[in-house]
């Protein structure tokens, strides 16, 4: 009995250890930026190592926040990126419910399709979106970015809420219909507040990956007027790349909005992936 | 209020037939069960006439209207599903108005509407509960609530008592059965449960295969099936079937199964060459007695079961059951007599399954 | 009921609007998204593709023409290009092998309830909300010598000699990115094997403990078979979308030093917009495309071999 008791007292010791390996190693990267960002330029050489300043200060935030164009990038980055959150979970779900509940020709060769848009390279074409944008006068432009994250969006957010609206039974919307509904007003009163846990997990999904968008905000807007914060931040980074502490600022500043979306979603992110993965 | 008739339905998926030609015609007010074992296409029947799928061929009508290509908003039904498919973000109060609002019922109506429903069903103290609060017998409550609210033209079941417990159905078969004729509105009800088809239905069709196999009252399914299917499915505890061949004999065709005499019956139309037929007994209608007052059987295994005992016995080789509501001795074995009066000794062709009646 | 004789054929006008309509009904719910697809995904693919054989260099006006398989066999004698899909290899292989075990591992930890479990999960899922580039520079910060602590403690724990930035080693600089890609990829693999754990019936381990099965047993004879035909997808998309991944490598190391970090997509990336020679950049990304799937089909086929033996 007692050695019973004693492998399992070691083993809850082994698992707690083992979990608390991995927030180590998931938080100290995030923590370190935190510490850089508020280490005075003067401590920033000499106490490199150490685990938190003798000194704080909010210096750089301000820095950033006054004199520097920080503010524009993350005004666009925060338009930009819910826009095409919205756009994306509008049309994902549109999609995604037509997976879930119909039998049509060619379902197949739409689900071949999207799986392709995920295997190449997003460099492939940049030239050839430009040369398609440049003629509508959306390169340099807000609304340009907006089109062209939700495309690229759409394919795995529809996926994502096909296995939502998979998770909900049909015979639902049987008896709504029977009740008299045509199918769009069962979708409306029925469906869709049962999957509104899903699309807050897709909007955020969307959003979190519309805000990390690299290539093409680098690409297709070259006006500082119109660039996302992760070209701001990329610039920063070229142009003043000893200045640890103001860029390391900028980088904090910029996990608040993805952070903060995330927590209020990841339970129903995780909930939806679950119910998709039952149903098999 | 209305008559349904189905003419040559034929329902196909892709190359795969589910139902190959039903004719029924149901009566106003009628309370019709389909029953049959999985797969025959009892359910699938039921959701054509929903409006829930779509017709192969054939056609459907409601009264003199052909409802084919109508859709199942527009056809005025009301169906209580299996897992009765209540809206779990509503209130009981909110299922049951959701069909009136979207008719555009005034308030008042709707509130007076929902309130007999719930009165007629008992549902008074449930009304602002979410379906996830509510048992199994309430939810199903609340589905017939639903249906009954909108006032339709006929009641669509669909194995409502599956996720019942026995008591439970039992009690629910009475109230769907008195509820349904306190309205007089017509109804179709599918189960595969033979019992509730024989206590609820004014008229049973029993499917097999994708066809309907016998339409008729319960006495006339159970006195005069007309085929194996029918005979084997409906009666419990379940009919017996017997090899046996007909002989020339006094008065008519002797039944012999193995080298025992069963009985005597007329000589029926169809029979095979080889007049070898199967013989269908009802456990009840088997009469014991002494061994030599009748077909020599040897008891086998007692199975007491209240109301009362099913005897297994080997006649000539083939085992049968028998159902008694006499109390026996305990170690009552050996050899008895079984006596089956003629009209109980049904013929069927072994080959078709169809039944043979007498010329 | 009503419809006589005179109302059959505004009836059946009607009724056939009606099967129309409920004809089209799918098409019309994944449309916006088949359009908005199919103009600013497939088609500019399909152009980009066709690059490959043509000469397309920007800035310079003459350019334009085809050039048939010319790119194709300047790719062939090119040694950065075998160099670059070398590294690609390794890259993808070792970030998606990581990933995954350490992902699995960390479902395993999480399958179990008990106290604290939720914060904790929330805690170790977050790098996923991290933008990618962002965890680049991050870990380009610590592994640099002048503000962060890593080339300290590896010295420290007797991993290197001096403390030079791990990123400027031509040997191991590939390790900086696979560091940077694992930490940010590990909460996705964790979460959807999380998802497909939950998915096992508790019936079968409790079998299973009862015909006295341990737990690597449990593991090996119940887990992987299980975990397998679900996970088979999942990794095959992710391994495509890393062989893809070019941020970390871009922000990290340009691709050095010395292209010993350059894996195929950052190459297409330094030739599309530092040469500025979209066509030959286009003809990799072909070369790339088809290795994948080719790949994917491989893995598909082996799946259906797999299965079809149980």
């Amino acid at each position: 009995m007692r050695s019973a008791a004693r492998a399992r007292g070691l083993y809850w010791l082994c698992h707690y250890a083992a979990l608390a390996l991995f927030v180590a190693f998931a938080l100290f990267p995030l923590f370190w930026l935190l510490k850089v960002s508020i280490t005075p330029n003067d401590l920033l050489y000499s106490e490199g190592v150490r685990l938190w300043p003798s000194h704080a200060t909010i210096a750089h935030y301000v820095s950033v926040i006054q004199h520097t164009q920080f503010p524009l990038y993350f005004r666009n980055s925060v338009i930009v990126s819910a826009t095409t959150a919205l756009l994306s979970t509008l049309i994902a779900a549109a999609a995604g419910y037509g997976f879930s509940r119909f039998r049509f020709r060619g379902k197949l060769w739409i689900l071949g399709v999207m799986l392709v848009t995920q295997m190449f390279p997003l460099v492939m074409i940049v030239a050839p979106i430009f040369r398609l944008l440049a003629p509508l006068g959306l390169t340099n432009s807000l609304s340009g970015l907006v089109l062209v994250y939700t495309a690229f969006n759409v394919p795995f957010a529809s996926f994502l809420m096909q296995s939502f609206f998979d998770g909900i039974p049909k015979e639902l919307e049987e008896a709504a219909m029977i009740d008299g509904a045509t199918r769009f007003q069962a979708l409306r009163w029925i469906i869709l507040p049962l999957t509104l846990p899903g699309l807050a997990a897709t909007a955020g999904f969307v959003f979190t990956g519309a805000w990390s968008e690299l290539l093409f905000a680098l690409m297709l807007n070259s006006s500082s007027q119109v660039s996302t914060f992760p070209v701001g931040l990329l610039s920063f980074v070229s142009k003043f790349s000893v200045d640890f502490g103001q860029m390391m600022a900028a980088g904090v500043l910029a996990l608040i909005p993805v952070c903060a979306f995330f927590l209020l979603i990841q339970r129903h992110l995780v909930q939806g992936l679950t119910a998709g993965a039952v149903k098999g | 209020m209305a008559a349904i008739s189905i003419r040559a339905l034929r329902k196909s998926y892709g190359d795969v037939p589910v139902l190959r030609g039903i004719d029924l015609e149901i009566r106003d007010g009628e309370f019709v069960v389909l029953v049959g074992p999985s797969g025959c296409g009892k359910s699938t029947l039921l959701r054509l006439i929903a409006g829930l799928e779509e017709i192969t061929s054939g056609e459907i009508r409601i009264g003199e209207r052909v409802i084919n290509q109508l859709p199942a908003k527009d056809r005025d039904l009301a169906m209580v599903f299996q897992s009765y498919a209540l809206y779990p973000h509503m209130t009981v109060r909110e299922n049951m108005s959701f069909s009136l609002k979207l008719r555009r019922m005034p308030a008042a109506q709707i509130d007076a509407a929902v309130a007999g429903a719930s009165a007629k069903l008992g549902l008074q103290s449930l009304m602002e509960r979410r379906p996830r609060a509510l048992s199994g017998g309430q939810k199903q409550r609340v589905a017939m609530g639903r249906a009954l609210v909108r006032d339709p033209k006929a009641f669509l079941f669909d194995e409502p008592l599956s996720n019942l417990d026995a008591r439970l159905r039992e009690q629910m078969r009475y109230e769907i059965r008195r509820l349904q004729r306190d309205l007089g509105t017509t109804s179709i009800y599918v189960t595969h449960d033979q019992i509730e088809a024989m206590t609820m239905a004014d008229r049973i069709v029993a499917m097999n295969d994708g066809l309907a196999q016998q339409i008729g009252a319960p006495a006339e399914l159970y006195d005069n099936p007309s085929n194996l299917f029918v005979a084997g499915f409906i009666g419990s505890p379940a009919i017996n079937f017997l090899d046996a061949v007909l002989l020339e004999g006094p008065g008519g065709a002797l039944v012999m199964v193995g080298s025992e005499r069963l009985g005597t019956v007329p000589w029926p139309q169809g029979l095979p060459a080889d007049r070898r037929v199967t013989v269908g007994l009802r456990p009840e209608r088997i009469v014991m007695g002494p061994a030599s007052a009748g077909a020599p059987a040897q008891i086998d295994l007692l199975e007491p079961m209240g109301l009362g005992t099913v005897i297994h016995l080997n006649l000539a080789g083939q085992i049968l059951k028998l159902f008694t509501t006499d109390r026996l001795q305990e170690h009552c074995r050996g050899i008895v007599g079984l006596c089956v009066q003629s009209a109980d000794i049904l013929l069927f062709d072994p080959r078709s399954g169809l039944r043979l009646r007498a010329a | 009921m009503h419809g006589g004789a005179t109302a059959e054929p505004a009836l059946a006008r009607r009724l056939s609007w009606r099967a129309l309509t409920r004809a089209t009904e799918p098409y019309l719910y994944t449309l916006p998204a088949l359009l908005l697809i199919a103009t600013v995904m497939m088609m500019p693919l399909v152009i980009g593709l066709s690059y490959a054989f043509r000469d397309i260099t920007l800035l310079d006006p003459l350019s334009g023409g085809f050039v048939g398989l010319d790119h194709f066999r300047e790719l062939y004698a090119d040694a950065s290009f075998w160099n670059a899909l070398r590294n690609t290899v390794t890259w993808t292989a070792t970030s998606v092998a990581l990933q995954f075990a350490l992902g699995l591992m960390l479902a395993q930890l999480l399958n179990r309830a008990f106290p604290g479990r939720a914060l904790i999960q929330i805690l170790v899922f977050l790098p996923w909300a991290v933008p990618s580039f962002l965890s680049g520079l991050n870990w380009a910060w610590l592994f640099n010598p002048v503000v962060g602590p890593l080339p300290y403690w590896f010295q420290a724990a007797g991993l290197t000699h001096g403390t030079d930035n791990l990123l400027s080693d031509p040997q191991h600089a590939l390790w900086g990115p696979i560091i940077a890609n694992v930490w940010w990829g590990i909460p996705f693999f964790a979460i959807t094997l999380l998802a497909a754990l939950q998915s096992i019936p508790r019936d079968i381990y409790e079998a299973a403990v009862m015909d006295g099965a341990g737990p690597w047993t449990r593991f090996r004879r119940i887990t992987l078979p299980f975990l397998a035909p679900t996970m088979a997808i999942t990794i095959l998309l992710r391994t495509v979308w890393i062989a893809n991944f070019a941020d970390l490598i871009v922000v990290m190391t340009k691709g050095g030093p010395a292209d010993s970090t350059q894996i195929l997509a950052s190459y297409i990336f330094t030739q599309a917009f530092q040469r500025l020679d979209f066509g030959y950049a286009s003809a990799v990304a072909a070369v790339l495309v088809l290795l994948l799937l080719a790949y994917a089909g491989a893995l598909l086929l082996l799946r259906r071999l797999l299965t079809a033996r149980f």
